[in-house]
Order: structure tokens, then sequence, then C-alpha cells
């Protein structure tokens, strides 16, 4: 249904609603007539159906069972139906340029640069063997999702700087930094607090070159990390040891990676501002996969929960 | 020994478990690094299973403007999911 009868949209309204920009005022106008006005700048989340003039047909919060939102949707689409045409024929609304965007709080991924898909699950080991966690909350069990961006210096940093096998380097600092603090967090129930500078006990991450042939140069990465909120792991209510391993495949002739598939496993303990409930006690293992991102989709361009802090994600603060 | 003594050595115990508390960790060894074995297992067990992401291959927008004109262009109604954290990338 979302995809045969609406134009499916969504966004981050930590954004959305303080955007100072046409989809900025468009959005909170539209919001205030559904009745989420989001008083002294509160957030306006909920799925919301309404007409490319900006029409309400319907709003309700998130998280409602299934046939309640059907219904939401089956009366959006009645009242959808009986608007005059001017304001639901294909090609009856005009819709204006968006003009300058508003550049606080618009992101666009770096011309040139990486997107890394990254999956995280809480998992279950024995003997050897990984299936998924169980989880009290709905929906921790399931993989979730975040994206890493690099620049496209970046890129060319991360690349040996000679195509011989047995060649071995550190992944330059600034991009494990990123990795381990911003991408190897539990987001699997929500918002996760994000590791602090000195939280990284612990991150160190080489790349060898293992093969070279005419198309590329095939390069393993080992990583360990101990993340931990405080220097003693053992007094740190949060914190996750845990190692990589990774094969990346550099692209000399394309300038990129075309290859970059990585797996953390380890151990995670403690909870987050938004995370407590479902929360495993003790340690349990966690475990994060990497693969490259399809930047085709619009949905692989969204972007990184922890770039709201742009200056701190890309490590210029 | 003395109870002065006892202090003392005491007091030097605490002192070294401090100081190995600050000592860098070890480089990461061979012994320490995930074999292709698990490297494999492991991803299988974290990515998505089939069937499981099925939200994430619905056509979704990323730009309430964008699907204005997609809604304009083909005589739709948007379906907005709004949250705090991006739907399709905070968890």
């Amino acid at each position: 249904m979302a995809t045969t009868e609406f134009v499916p949209v969504c966004t981050d309204d930590w954004y959305t609603r303080r955007r100072q920009d046409s989809e900025g005022e468009f959005f909170r106008k539209m919001a205030d007539a559904a009745g989420k006005k989001g008083e002294n700048g509160a957030t306006r989340q909920g799925i919301y159906v309404f007409t490319a003039d900006g029409t309400v047909l319907g709003y309700k919060n998130a998280g409602q069972d299934a046939e309640v939102m059907k219904k939401v949707f089956r009366d959006a689409l009645f009242k959808f139906d009986k608007l005059p045409e001017g304001k639901r024929k294909a090609g009856a609304v005009s819709v204006p340029d968006h003009g300058r965007l508003d550049p606080r709080y618009t992101r666009t991924p770096p011309t040139g640069g990486l997107i890394v898909r990254v999956n995280a699950r809480i998992l279950e080991e024995k003997n050897g063997n990984y299936s998924a966690g169980q989880c009290e909350f709905t929906g921790g069990d399931m993989a979730s999702r975040d994206f890493l961006w690099l620049t496209k210096a970046e890129v060319k940093q991360l690349a040996p700087a000679k195509a011989e096998v047995g060649q071995s380097y550190p992944m330059p600092t600034k991009i494990a930094t990123r990795l381990a603090r911003y991408h190897l967090n539990d987001n699997t129930r929500g918002e996760p607090n994000f590791w602090a500078a000195d939280h990284l006990r612990k991150n160190e991450w080489t790349l060898t070159v293992t093969k070279v042939t005419d198309d590329g140069v095939e390069l393993r990465l080992d990583g360990g990390v101990l993340l931990a909120t405080q220097a003693d792991p053992t007094d740190a209510d949060r914190g996750y040891e845990g190692k990589a391993r990774g094969v990346l495949r550099w692209v000399p002739k394309k300038g990129t990676f075309d290859q970059f598939d990585v797996a953390v496993i380890g151990s995670h303990w403690g909870d987050g501002t938004f995370t407590k409930r479902g929360v495993r006690p003790g340690k349990s293992p966690l475990g994060f996969a990497l693969s490259l991102a399809d930047p085709s989709k619009p949905g692989e361009t969204i972007a990184p929960q922890a770039i709201r802090n742009e200056g701190e994600y890309w490590g210029q603060n | 020994m003395t109870l002065r003594q006892r202090l003392l050595l005491g007091g030097v115990g605490v002192m070294l478990a401090a100081l190995a508390l600050f000592v860098r960790p070890a480089p990461t060894t061979a012994a320490e690094q995930l074999t292709d074995d698990q490297f494999a297992k492991v991803r299988k067990a974290v990515m998505p299973a089939d069937g499981e992401d099925d939200f994430a291959k619905i056509p979704w927008l990323t730009s309430i403007w964008d699907a204005r004109i997609k809604a304009a262009k083909e005589g739709k109604p948007i379906l907005l999911w709004e949250m705090d954290g991006h739907p399709l990338g905070c968890g």
C-alpha cells in the first residue's frame, strides 16, 4: 500500500523541524494543521498523510498496531478521493522551486566520497557459531542500520601507498576514530549514546595488501577495540571490547573502493539515555557488519546518526 | 611484618595496580584476530535476513520537497514517516 497508493518519504525530525527554508516551513505549517505543533521546539514525530499542496489527510503517532495504521491510511485515501480535482489530479498542483537549503540542518554525502552501510545486531554465541539474540524490546533483535561517511580525501588516505603484497599500514587515525566513536555503538534499540574521545581505550586497525591484480588491490583489515566509559573497564557502566576482520578492494583506476566488507564481534555492556528498555544484563555479544552502500537509492544516502554535530563527526573539533 | 610495613606494601600494590590500568594495551596479536570463518559467520548473523529488511525495500524518498513534486506529478497523497532519528538509519 505504501508504494502503490502513496508517495513514501521519511525524514529525521531533528533536522526537519528546525530547518529555516522552504521544506522546514512547509513541514511546520502542515504539522501545525495536523495538530502536532511542537511547542517550544519539541518533536513533531509521527506518521502524516497529506497532499502535495499541504492539505492534511491523517496523522498518527508511530508505534501503533498495524491494523490501526491501515485504517488511518484507508481513511486518508478516502478523504483524498473526495478532494476537488485541483488538489489531487496528476499535474494539477504546482510545486515551486525549493530555493536555498538551510545548511545548518541539511546533510549531503561528500562528493566523491564513500558511503558504508553499518548493520549491528545483538547476538548469541554457541560453539563458535552466532545467531540473533533475543530482546524484550520489540525489534531489538533486528539488525540496526546506520551509514559511515568518508570524504574523497579520506578514501585516498585509506588506500595503499604501494600495491605490494605484504605491505601493512595503520588505518588513518581520523577514520579509525570516527569508526569507533560513532559506528561501534549499540543502536539496536534506538538512538545510542556515542563514545567520547576519551572512551577509546584501544582502537587499532591495520590494513595489509593481500593480492594485486590489474583490476585492483585486495586488502585485509584487522582490528581490535576497547571502548569504555571508565579507564578501568571493570568500573565502566558502558563498554565494548571487540575484534574485527575485513576484506577491502581498492581500484586505482576508479580512485575508490569497490569492496568494503567488515565484520566486528565483541562483548557489549551497559545502555544509553534512550536505550534502557530491553538492555541485556552483563556482557553479551554484539556484532557489526559493514558493506558498501548503494548511493543510487535515496534511502542509502541518509546522514549518519552522529553527524548532527558535523564538526565533531568529521574530526574538525 | 609491622603494620606500617604492611600498609606500605599495600600502598605499593595499589599503586602498581593503578599503573597497570594506564599501560597501553598490547597491539592485536594473530591469536586475537578474527579468522576467515568467523568473519563469514559474524557477517551472516548480523546482516538482515531475507524478509527482515522489507521496510528498507520500500522506495522511500528522503526529501519532503521531492515527495511533493512526485505526488503532484502522479496524483497521489504523501505518506511521511517523521522520527527523531532517521527511520532508515538510527537503529
